[in-house]
């Protein structure tokens, strides 16, 4: 029962962002997008989770099309983690957190509690719960994003909806050890059967920790499969127009530029 | 926990300063009143008539339009994502002004008495409110899209073009229609009636208890419009709802007391300072503090010089101004 994108078309500002793309996030998979700036990543992670339709085509959830369900089933189904961190007024942390509580309308109550402090042990946020989101430097903002994010599929043992999870550039701002702790819980979590969409410009991770990579050029899908087929040395050198090569080391693929 | 329980005495703080404020308003006067013995029943007669019908209208009026612009502010810097928004913003005050004008224009110049002036001027206002409200809705609909920015930029051609209408009345008026013209839009409470104040307290009530019941979705929506629309917020739906009960409820106040500024942007501000941003504190909250600031500032608007009475909106506006730039220095920083 996947989420799915059936050949969609995106038009924003009557430029074509999306040209007749087909993707498949299936349960308990790790999936990258990857390609270059402007490739159209981010208004894929947009039509895919409901906020922007395509002009043609449709996004369906287990068979549905997204259309049909209520913003409050997508909400329960699917968290997005955009870019964007800008929030005005002076949120605590545990605050910010607290919104992505969607399962009542309270996020006050002993069950969003736990949620809270269980995930934001996971993502080692609990030492600035109580600070202002804004005195936060950008790398733990984004890890507080990404914990809010989790809070939203969250859900508690014994219970075993589909969930899926959408992330644009969820690394970007982040050191190297919290990077990879940003993306074993990742894998955690599709372990347990949630499905991952990444949008990535780090091809090395997309490559160490995905199931499947489609690689994007002008709103097209250039290539998709098993990162072996897609992080291939001469697709890549075409589509970011550089030389780029491709090792194999220890049964993991490098990516690196001359 | 510490932080909680110091939340909960500001709650408190705020709680008693609005009673305190209810029972010195109700105390204090030309006419000094006991509140206790004219509930107690030992008041001569006037007395009791100058409590039920004088100073208690006039006093709850203060009250719930302090609490209408005050929580209606709180909503619409929430919906604005800014905090320098206000009702007057959105052209609200505004077209309420100009209905105003024109009743008065009008009234005075037909030379109606009774109960067509009683009504007529909260009419008009009522209905320049509603039909700026109507028009910002039919407008931005008829634009296909619901942006902040389209109806930040139509409040600014609404103000502009109130402000020319009743400059162009002032212009024509007589110093009768002058001096009431000047009266109504300076804000006073001097004019509070049962007959209006009732129907003007339920329909501010209900407002301010809408806008509570959307406080949880507006912290959502801080965290940007498609971010609100990933976690299930209907943003476009809850902007509207927002700018239609805020816009309802200060034309009404509006209506009855003429323009008071500042209160809608000083009062969620203060509220922010003590006791935090969630919505679900800071809307109720901001309508408690407005009741009792409002409440406060009509009785040193009809004390400080008395027997003469001070127009509220100058006192509001002696306070609030030099706090707005307080505000614009602080947000710089």
């Amino acid at each position: 029962m996947p989420l799915r994108a059936k050949s969609i078309s995106v038009r924003k500002n009557k430029h074509l962002i999306l040209d007749n793309i087909s993707i498949s996030l299936k349960k308990g998979s790790i999936c990258s997008v990857i390609g270059p700036n402007g490739a159209g990543k981010s208004t894929l992670i947009s039509a895919l989770s409901g906020e922007q339709a395509p002009e043609v085509g449709e996004v369906y959830l287990e068979n549905l099309p997204l259309g049909e369900l209520s913003l409050e089933q997508l909400a329960r189904t699917r968290a997005v983690m955009e870019q964007n961190n800008n929030i005005v007024f002076d949120f605590s942390v545990e605050e910010v957190l607290g919104m992505g509580w969607v399962r009542d309308a309270l996020g006050s109550s002993p069950l969003a509690t736990e949620a809270v402090s269980k995930l934001a042990d996971l993502c080692q946020v609990s030492p600035f719960l109580k600070r202002s989101f804004l005195s936060l430097s950008g790398g733990e903002k984004q890890r507080v994003q990404f914990c809010r994010a989790l809070i939203q599929i969250w859900q508690p043992p014994g219970e075993s909806h589909t969930k899926y999870l959408l992330l644009d550039e969820p690394t970007s701002n982040l050191d190297i050890s919290h990077e990879l702790a940003v993306m074993n819980i990742l894998k955690k979590i599709g372990e347990e059967g949630v499905g991952v969409l990444i949008a990535f410009h780090d091809l090395n991770l997309a490559s160490y920790f995905s199931d499947e990579i489609y690689l994007l050029n002008e709103g097209e899908v250039v290539a998709s499969g098993p990162p072996s087929e897609v992080i291939r040395s001469d697709i890549l050198s075409e589509v970011y127009d550089s030389s780029i090569s491709v090792e194999e080391r220890k049964g993991k693929l490098h990516v690196y530029t001359h | 926990m510490a932080a909680i329980s110091v939340k909960v005495c500001h709650m408190v703080f705020l709680v008693v300063f609005l009673l305190l404020a209810l029972i010195l308003a109700f105390s204090v006067g030309s006419v000094p009143l006991s509140v206790f013995s004219v509930f107690s029943g030992s008041a001569t007669d006037v007395e009791r008539i100058i409590f039920a019908e004088i100073r208690a209208p006039r006093v709850v009026l203060a009250a719930i339009v302090g609490a209408s612009l005050a929580s209606s502010g709180a909503a619409l810097q929430g919906v604005f994502r800014n905090p320098l928004g206000d009702p007057g913003l959105i052209g609200v005050s505004g077209g309420a002004a100009l209905g105003a004008a024109t009743a008065i224009f009008l009234g005075s110049a037909f030379n109606f008495s009774g109960w067509p002036v009683l009504y007529s001027i909260p009419l008009a206002a009522i209905l320049g409110a509603s039909f700026v409200t109507f028009f910002l809705y039919k407008f931005t609909s008829y634009l296909g899209h619901f942006s902040i920015i389209t109806v930040l930029l139509v409040g600014i051609a609404i103000n502009a073009f109130s402000t020319v209408g009743i400059m162009g009345f002032q212009y024509l008026s007589d110093d009768a229609q002058l001096r009431s013209l000047v009266f109504w839009l300076m804000g006073s409470f001097a004019r509070a009636e049962w007959e209006t104040v009732i129907p003007a307290a339920c329909i501010i009530l209900s407002a301010v208890i809408m806008l509570c019941r959307q406080t949880r979705a507006l912290d959502q929506l801080q965290l940007g419009e498609s971010q609100a629309f990933h976690l299930g917020v209907d943003v476009k739906k809850l902007q509207r709802f927002i700018i239609l009960s805020a816009a309802v409820s200060v034309g009404v106040g509006v209506a009855l007391s003429g323009i008071i500024g500042f209160v809608g942007l000083v009062v969620p501000h203060l509220i922010r300072l003590t006791l935090g941003v969630t919505h679900r504190i800071l809307v109720p909250a901001s309508a408690i503090l407005g009741a009792a600031l409002m409440i406060s500032a009509d009785l040193a608007s009809r004390t400080l010089i008395a027997p003469i009475e001070l127009p509220v909106g100058i006192v509001t506006s002696t306070i609030g101004a030099p706090f707005f730039l307080w505000l614009i220095a602080r947000a710089k920083h």
